[in-house]
């Protein structure tokens, strides 16, 4: 199973993984093909209006470190978000090895009017 | 009188433009794969074969594995299909449906096959029929 994910994620640094993207009149819609993975090691982060989904897997047993770095991704993808995205609702699901990141969109603000003091 | 233009005028002595333009404007797209071979591992022991198939976004009503003298062959459809109102913006995957056929060299017992799909991957084991398998002779 490791020597199939290294074929299919490449064996030098993280691999990529195809992703669709797809809007709706509330949000933006991510789906990236990554068969295969367990849950606890997709990660999704969004930071200066862009995406990154990746695969973390676990540092191998008896590895574990306290000042070890990070365990570093297997597959690794970044991609730019919508100015509009309204971070913390962003919403993720995982069904047949497909992830779906779900970015709503912030509800346009109206302009606000700024009354002067008098002096 | 003019010359007969020339059938058979190779496109880059066309002008620059035309080319491109021809292409953008064409109503003629490349066709979308009728197929897609998954990525796959098979390994072999000495009584059974296990088979591995990346199959993202098949669910199990999608999928069909079937085998026939030795050979295997998995078919997995995509049923996901956009909700009423999303456009596509941006597409690295094609509906085409997921189909490998393998070639085992000898036959399984298609009766004890064992099939399981999670998370869009399918770990199949397939065990050889008892006639195949080798037979270790001790020597008196």
């Amino acid at each position: 199973m490791d020597r199939l994910f290294a074929a299919a994620l490449g064996a030098n640094g993280p691999a990529t993984f195809p992703v669709d993207v797809y809007s709706d009149a509330s949000a933006t819609h991510v789906r990236a093909a990554l068969p295969g993975c367990r849950r606890e090691d997709l990660r999704i982060e969004l930071a200066d209006g862009q995406l990154t989904l990746s695969v973390v897997p676990p540092a191998p047993a008896g590895d574990a470190q306290p000042d070890a770095a990070p365990a570093a991704p297997v597959a690794l993808r970044t991609l730019p978000v919508p100015e509009d995205t309204a971070d913390d609702q962003v919403g993720a699901t995982y069904v047949d090895g497909i992830l779906t990141v779900t970015l709503p969109r912030r509800p346009a603000t109206p302009p606000r009017r700024i009354q002067i003091n008098a002096a | 009188m003019p010359p007969e233009p020339n059938p058979f005028r190779p496109p880059f002595l066309l002008p620059p433009m035309t080319l491109l333009n021809s292409l953008l404007t064409s109503p003629v797209r490349p066709a979308a794969p009728a197929a897609v071979r998954p990525v796959h591992q098979l390994n072999e022991t000495e009584d059974a074969f296990a088979l591995t198939v990346q199959l993202p976004g098949v669910a199990r009503d999608g999928l069909d594995v079937t085998v026939e003298e030795d050979v295997l062959r998995v078919v997995g459809r995509r049923a996901w299909t956009p909700p009423a109102g999303w456009s596509a913006l941006h597409r690295e995957t094609t509906d085409a449906p997921f189909t490998l056929a393998v070639a085992l060299g000898q036959a399984v017992a298609a009766d004890r096959i064992a099939a399981e799909l999670r998370d869009g991957v399918l770990r199949l084991s397939l065990p050889k029929v008892e006639a195949v398998r080798p037979r270790r002779i001790t020597v008196a």
